[in-house]
């Protein structure tokens, strides 16, 4: 216990050191090989390690929930406010793209957990824009260790909530079309046996078993495919950015270009706001077609 | 092959951080829709319900004031078509009471003037009558004077009588 409070509060202190050096520690920064492709450990109670990456994203998850209510303080209203006109159109927006996607029929119980997965990601993305973090922290080893690291830098966060979105797909799957009807849409011979001779109809049920299989193969590759993807863009970004300020300290010793040195990791950061945006929709909108393949059965069979 | 073991650990995946980065996401997840979103969504739907049935009233008063619209052009049609005859027949009413009207006083002006002309007739004679009357006294006094006698008064009567008979001769002829 006494180490981990030794622990805890040296990790405290070295955070602080850095707050405080910030310009000097990012321009160490950029001498590092790269961001460190793990998270760091802060402190831990017991068995449990609390990275760095948990710390930032339970802040930035208190933060979501205050920007929320701080958008709808004073109560939500049939004229909106000016914050709630900003969630009004978010929700709107992604009402008009998800709806069509999942069906009338599962849009209710699944849109909130959507609305969840886009805010959480979206801020948790942005939130490594922010001055300080991600760009102030230690090397390590020849390694970058950032004090501040964003949550969806780090594999845990995005293979959570990729697992979220399996087992969210699997919940309402069965919600809206029991268990029958999930496994039916996986392994069941989608062809009409009135309108096909009993052998062929036979043939298909094999060979749609046979495809059954594979679907869960390519059902199970989601996880990997939703979290890597995610955790690719977001620390791929990170090491851009990283590597970007090494560069700026570098050329920071050069004549004339010495006054421009800073402004170099600039465009980085457009094309990164960019990044969290769309990545954070592309997550979205891929949780909301597998839980629309499973859920939107009868408005497919009707399109 | 990969070592899948050697992956995650290079990446530090630990059940524990998936298990506590899952229940953050599922906890901010609950806490947005119970304290933001839910309200929110709520009130979206109450303002679309609002709108809609807001349409479907401005689509039913729309028809109900071209239905209104088309009566009134009816009515107000009808009600000059009434108007304009009920001038007319009071335009003839008044006519025919003009006429009678003249018709009546023309009369009652030619009553006026024979009852005025007999009137005036009978005042012609009861003033000759007076006049003969007076006329026969004076001539009974200029006798009188002439003949410087007193009369009686058989022979005031006598004379006073061949005077109006003398009168009423010069009358006739």
């Amino acid at each position: 216990m006494i180490k981990t409070l030794e622990s805890c509060f040296s990790r405290l202190v070295l955070i602080l050191t850095g707050l405080v050096l910030l310009p000097n520690m990012a321009y160490c920064a950029g001498h590092g090989e790269g961001v460190s492709s793990s998270s760091t450990e802060v402190f831990s109670i017991g068995k449990l390690v609390i990275t760095d990456s948990i710390i930032l994203s339970w802040i930035i998850s208190m933060l979501i929930i205050f920007l929320v209510r701080f958008a709808l303080r004073g109560g939500v209203k049939i004229i909106p406010s000016a914050g709630q006109a900003i969630i009004e159109s978010v929700i709107e927006g992604l009402r008009g793209i998800i709806e069509p996607i999942i069906g009338n029929k599962a849009f209710r119980m699944v849109f909130p957990y959507l609305l969840g997965i886009f805010f959480f990601i979206l801020l948790q993305n942005v939130c490594g824009l922010l001055p300080g973090i991600g760009s102030v922290g230690i090397n390590a080893g020849g390694e970058f260790r950032p004090f501040f690291r964003p949550a969806n830098s780090d594999l845990n966060t995005t293979l959570a909530l990729a697992l979220v979105s399996f087992f969210a797909w699997g919940y309402f799957g069965i919600r809206c079309t029991g268990v029958k009807g999930v496994c039916f849409e996986i392994f069941g011979n989608k062809a009409e046996k009135s309108e096909i001779s009993s052998a062929i109809y036979g043939g298909l049920c094999i060979l749609f078993l046979a495809v059954g299989l594979v679907e869960c193969i390519s059902i199970l590759c989601r996880i990997v495919s939703l979290s890597f993807r995610l955790f690719g863009n977001t620390f791929g970004g990170e090491n851009l950015l990283h590597n970007m300020y090494g560069f700026s300290g570098v050329l920071k010793n050069i004549p004339i270009v010495n006054y421009i040195a800073y402004l170099i990791p600039l465009p980085f950061y457009f094309l990164e706001f960019l990044v969290a945006i769309i990545q954070s929709f592309v997550f979205t909108l891929l949780a909301s077609v597998y839980i629309g393949l499973v859920c939107n059965q009868e408005d497919h069979a009707h399109g | 092959m990969v070592d899948i073991g050697s992956l995650l650990d290079k990446f530090g995946v630990d059940w524990h951080l998936l298990l506590i980065q899952s229940l953050n996401f599922l906890l901010v997840t609950f806490l947005l829709y119970k304290f933001g979103f839910k309200s929110v969504i709520n009130v979206m739907a109450e303002r679309r319900e609002k709108i809609e049935s807001g349409l479907v009233y401005a689509d039913k008063m729309q028809k109900e004031v071209s239905a209104f619209e088309n009566s009134r052009s009816g009515r107000i049609a009808s009600v000059k078509k009434e108007a304009e005859e009920i001038i007319q027949s009071a335009r003839d009413n008044a006519r025919g009471l003009l006429e009678q009207e003249k018709v009546e006083s023309r009369k009652a002006a030619d009553n006026m003037i024979s009852s005025a002309k007999k009137e005036i007739a009978l005042q012609h004679d009861k003033m000759l009558q007076d006049a003969k009357s007076e006329i026969g006294t004076l001539v009974v006094d200029i006798s009188q004077s002439v003949l410087s006698a007193q009369l009686t008064a058989e022979e005031r009567n006598k004379y006073l009588l061949s005077a109006e008979k003398a009168l009423m001769l010069e009358n006739l002829r």
